[in-house]
């Protein structure tokens, strides 16, 4: 059996911060087995059901705190994790109340409870520094290691930026001044 | 709020929307909603027209689009948009026109926002459904939209030119093509490694023959001077043999050994010359047979010699020529003698006969001498008279004598008659003429016939010469008579004479043999002493010695030839010697020059290959620098973010789409999407595998994905209706997920629905959620005739509810 703990952990992961038991709204008592609530710029509020409690229970409770929420013209979302296996018939009278994410799986993982509440997680951006904007260079010189990283290579690598052509040139003046070849010739014709 | 890109929109007269609207735009999350013909979409293409001049999804359909943008019947449509500094470019706030086809003003955004804008922020309606067929559709050979957005988002261009500028390192003919010193380098290094081999070989061959010449050498002189060693150097073996050939003088000792021997064979001739010769005690008879013979020939001259003379002498008196035998001497002498007798009797007779004549012809000129001179004296005196006559007669008849007239005679006259006289006379002279002739040739023949006698008589003997031609005659006849006998005599005398003239000959030749024996004893001493033999010559061993010394000499000869030889051989061989060191010290200078110009082509080859070695490493660095890159942008960046943002949307869906990693080494991207199931299966491309409303999601997913995995120039995303094929659940999710973006990833969001029930549920999920926080909502249609235009403001209130 999936734990509640374990769902609390990854969304206290993600900086939902627990509240207290039994959830109190308006001074209304909710006897969910785990509530959460966003914190900083996120002010979700995040039940977590098991089938331990009866659906038409659990129906209640949902329902019931959206009320009270309602009265209190609260605008926080609410979302609903919900660990075992559901009818669809439950799920979707549930689905008025709130966003429901299931947890089908009797031992998920936390990988698995991830991605079921993903929609509550940070989005996890690529890095950009590590897509735009880095200096695809750098990824030679790690390519090439410290230990072939002379100024020979650097070199060459830095025409880069001049293009094509600038790279062609600099490779060729590069291997001539290894063979003591002077560009007599060229320099006439320059 | 100074992060906010979008703030405000002023629209007039565009599309739907009559009269000017001022829309506020500056708060993180703006929802719009009007139901259909309210000029909701009209709203989001005024304000992506004023943010980039263009509206892209008007654009796909007409270039002319334009036309159609001012309200109808209005002449033309202006939008203005403020916007965040940063993004911005003209004159803040500055409106667009449009009329007609024209548009006059400048967008907000700079070129790179309404540009990021048009691309990753903005999703139209009309565009989701298609757009994954958008960005995969290609025209001819450009890079589809999602290729050029991966080279972009990949920003490999300077990775492709280092790997393209550096192609050719891989390759050493085409280095050697671009860098020509490279090429120059290889070739010359080549060049002077054959010639270096060249070199090589020929100072083995130059040293064979060094060692050659010295061992010749050395072979050479060891026979002259058997203290050489073989442990000289070449330098004292080349001295010791120029010091030896200066004391040499072997070549002068066998010329003259030479000469000797040439004079033994000389002298070898004459004493076979002299053996061959009758001894000389033959000398003595000799002599005494010649004095025999010249007494023998002394007793003949006193004997028949004098006889001989005698006649001779009479002979000689007698006229004969003793040149010729005298047989013949006398003969000829006695037929001169008899012809000289007959001629003189001849002359004789003729002399007589012409001494008659002439007195004959005498006596007849005397007679005709008498009767010329009667005629002659006759004829001139009457031719005198009777000229004078004539003359005196004149022409007178008469006769001066007579004095008749003579014409008593005659018809004719005196004169006529005189002058008849006078031509008779002249016809009687011409015979006194010829008269005169006979005896003038008369007178001739005699005296020529005296002339004739004179000579005869001239010739005529004297008498006593006429004895003597008879005395001699009688004599010669004598003298034929001994001739025989004097013949005789004669033969005997040369026979003698012959007889003594040989034995002389022998004898002087008997002689002479005798002096060239002593000579030749001579001679042979001298030679032997020469040739140091201790020999005592005898004339009975000349052949002996002469044979011995001519071996001796030879021998010698042949010895100073053969040290000659030697001398010269070891001569020659030390020219050799030197030629070879020396040839051998040029190759050596050459053979150093060419190693060390070798070196250097070596080392320049050795660095052009360092280089194309370090060429290499920053070509392979750079493709497995893009192989890298290729790899972690879309595995780590892409795909991760593209399956976060779908499994966001549609958790229940088994099948995630991706992006095919495409070959990293080629230069251009086949981009192709794929799926891949939760197990990590690979499968087929979304359009095959996703249901229509999982296939919007994807697209849609892959719209965010891509905004997310660049940097945000632009951060704002604007919907138009995004959720109209969604079931619920998946509105909650997407909701959910702006949430996420607006409150989290700082995105201003901007969304335009026409549900009223939807618009309130996105309004509730993405109410202001801290300190700071707002929401607009943007009602069109008949709220906006409302005092507050359909705009709410929402700030956020700490939640009563839930006290925390």
């Amino acid at each position: 059996m999936t734990s509640v703990q374990d769902v609390l952990s990854v969304l206290e992961q993600a900086g939902f911060e627990r509240l207290p038991k039994p959830l109190t709204v308006v001074g209304a008592e909710f006897d969910f087995e785990a509530a959460v609530s966003g914190t900083r710029t996120s002010h979700d509020l995040v039940l977590v059901a098991t089938d331990r409690v009866p659906r038409k229970r659990l129906r209640r409770l949902v329902a019931g705190l959206a009320r009270s929420l309602d009265l209190a013209a609260s605008r926080r979302p609410v979302s609903l994790v919900l660990i075992g296996e559901t009818t669809s018939a439950d799920r979707m009278e549930l689905e008025r109340y709130a966003r429901v994410l299931p947890i089908a799986s009797a031992t998920a993982d936390i990988a698995e409870i991830e991605d079921a509440v993903a929609v509550l997680l940070p989005l996890t951006l690529p890095n950009a520094e590590l897509v735009h904007g880095h200096d695809p260079i750098n990824e030679v010189m790690n390519a090439l290691g410290p230990a072939n990283t002379t100024s020979d290579h650097i070199a060459l690598i830095t025409a880069a930026a001049d293009g094509t052509d600038a790279v062609r040139e600099a490779l060729r003046r590069y291997v001539n001044d290894g063979a003591e070849w002077t560009d007599q010739m060229e320099n006439v014709d320059e | 709020m100074s992060k906010l890109p979008i703030r405000r929109l002023t629209v007039s007269d565009f599309r739907r929307i009559e009269g000017t609207r001022e829309l506020p735009f500056d708060a993180p999350v703006v929802l719009i909603h009007g139901p259909n013909g309210t000029g909701k979409t009209s709203v989001l293409s005024a304000l992506e027209l004023a943010l980039t001049g263009r509206i892209q999804s008007m654009e796909r359909q007409s270039d002319r689009y334009r036309a159609h943008l001012p309200f109808f019947g209005q002449p033309y449509a202006t939008v203005r948009a403020i916007v965040a500094e940063t993004l911005q470019t003209g004159m803040p706030g500055a409106p667009l026109t449009v009329s007609g086809a024209r548009l006059e003003g400048t967008p907000a955004f700079n070129d790179a926002a309404a540009n990021f804008y048009a691309e990753r922020c903005y999703l139209d309606q009309t565009s989701l459904g298609r757009l994954l067929d958008l960005y995969q559709a290609r025209e001819g050979t450009e890079e589809t939209a999602l290729e050029k957005f991966v080279n972009e988002l990949l920003g490999l261009e300077k990775l492709d030119s280092l790997r393209s500028g550096l192609s050719d390192a891989h390759d050493l003919r085409l280095l050697k093509k671009l860098a020509v010193g490279a090429d120059e380098a290889d070739r010359e290094a080549k060049a002077t490694a054959v010639q270096l081999k060249k070199e090589s070989a020929l100072r083995t061959e130059i040293r064979t023959e060094v060692a050659s010449a010295r061992a010749a050498a050395i072979a050479a002189i060891t026979e002259l001077h058997p203290d050489t060693t073989d442990a000289m150097t070449d330098r004292e073996l080349l001295q010791f043999i120029e010091s030896a050939l200066d004391g040499d003088t072997t070549a002068a000792e066998s010329a003259a050994a030479a000469t000797l021997h040439q004079e033994l064979i000389a002298l070898g001739g004459r004493v076979s010359a002299l053996t061959e010769r009758p001894t000389t005690q033959r000398i003595q008879e000799i002599r005494t047979a010649l004095a025999t013979a010249i007494a023998k020939h002394e007793a003949w001259v006193d004997t028949e010699g004098a006889k001989v003379r005698e006649w001779e002498t009479a002979a000689h008196t007698a006229g004969a020529d003793l040149r010729i035998e005298p047989r013949y001497a006398i003969e000829q002498a006695m037929s001169l003698t008899t012809q000289e007798l007959d001629n003189a009797s001849n002359i004789h007779a003729q002399a007589e006969s012409l001494s008659m004549q002439i007195e004959a012809g005498d006596a007849e000129l005397d007679l005709i001498q008498t009767r010329l001179a009667a005629a002659h004296e006759h004829s001139s005196a009457l031719v005198e008279s009777l000229s004078a006559l004539r003359t005196i007669i004149g022409t007178s008849d008469r006769c001066p004598v007579c004095d008749r007239d003579f014409t008593e005679t005659g018809n004719h006259s005196l004169r006529a008659h005189i002058d008849t006289k006078l031509s008779e006379l002249t016809t009687h002279g011409q015979q006194l003429v010829d008269l005169r002739n006979v005896r003038d040739q008369l007178a001739a023949r005699i005296a020529r016939q005296e002339v004739e006698y004179l000579q005869l008589t001239a010739r005529l003997l004297p008498d006593d010469q006429q004895q003597t031609l008879i005395q001699r005659h009688a004599t010669l006849v004598d003298l034929a008579a001994q001739v025989a006998g004097v013949e005789a005599a004669k033969i005997n005398e040369a026979d003698l004479t012959q007889h003594v003239r040989e034995l002389q000959q022998a004898l002087d030749n008997f002689e002479a043999a005798s002096s060239e024996e002593r000579h030749l004893s001579r001679e042979l001493a001298k030679y032997a002493a020469r040739l140091q033999i201790d020999v005592p010559p005898a004339f009975d061993s000349f052949q002996t010695i002469s044979t011995e010394l001519l071996e001796q000499a030879e021998a010698q000869a042949a010895r100073l030839t053969h040290k000659a030889t030697q001398y010269r051989r070891a001569s020659n061989e030390a020219s050799r010697l030197t030629a070879s060191l020396e040839r051998e010290s040029v190759v050596v200078h050459g053979l150093a020059d060419t190693a060390e110009r070798k070196k250097q082509w070596d080392d320049r080859v050795t660095e052009t290959k360092r280089r194309q070695k370090v060429a290499k490493e920053v070509h392979e660095a750079a493709t497995q620098a893009r192989t890298t890159i290729v790899h972690r942008v879309f595995t780590e960046s892409l795909n991760e973010v593209w399956k976060a943002v779908f499994t966001r949307l549609a958790p229940n869906e088994g099948f995630i789409p991706s992006f095919g990693i495409p070959n990293a080494t080629k230069k251009t991207f086949d981009i192709k999407l794929e799926t891949t199931h939760r197990t990590g299966e690979a499968s087929g491309p979304p359009q095959m595998m996703l249901s229509a409303g999982n296939l919007n999601t994807a697209a849609l997913s892959l719209f965010l994905a891509l905004h997310l995995a660049v940097e945000p120039i632009v951060p704002c995303l604007v919907f138009d209706d995004p959720v109209q094929a969604m079931d619920e659940v998946h509105i909650a999710q997407f909701a959910a997920l702006i949430r996420l973006l607006s409150k989290q990833n700082n995105r201003q969001v901007i969304i335009a629905v026409h549900e009223r029930e939807l618009f309130e549920y996105l309004a509730l999920e993405l109410s202001p959620a801290y300190e700071g926080d707002e929401l607009i909502t943007i009602e069109l249609g008949e709220r906006a005739t409302e005092q507050d235009q359909g705009i709410t403001r929402h700030h956020w209130t700490p939640d009563p509810a839930l006290a925390n």
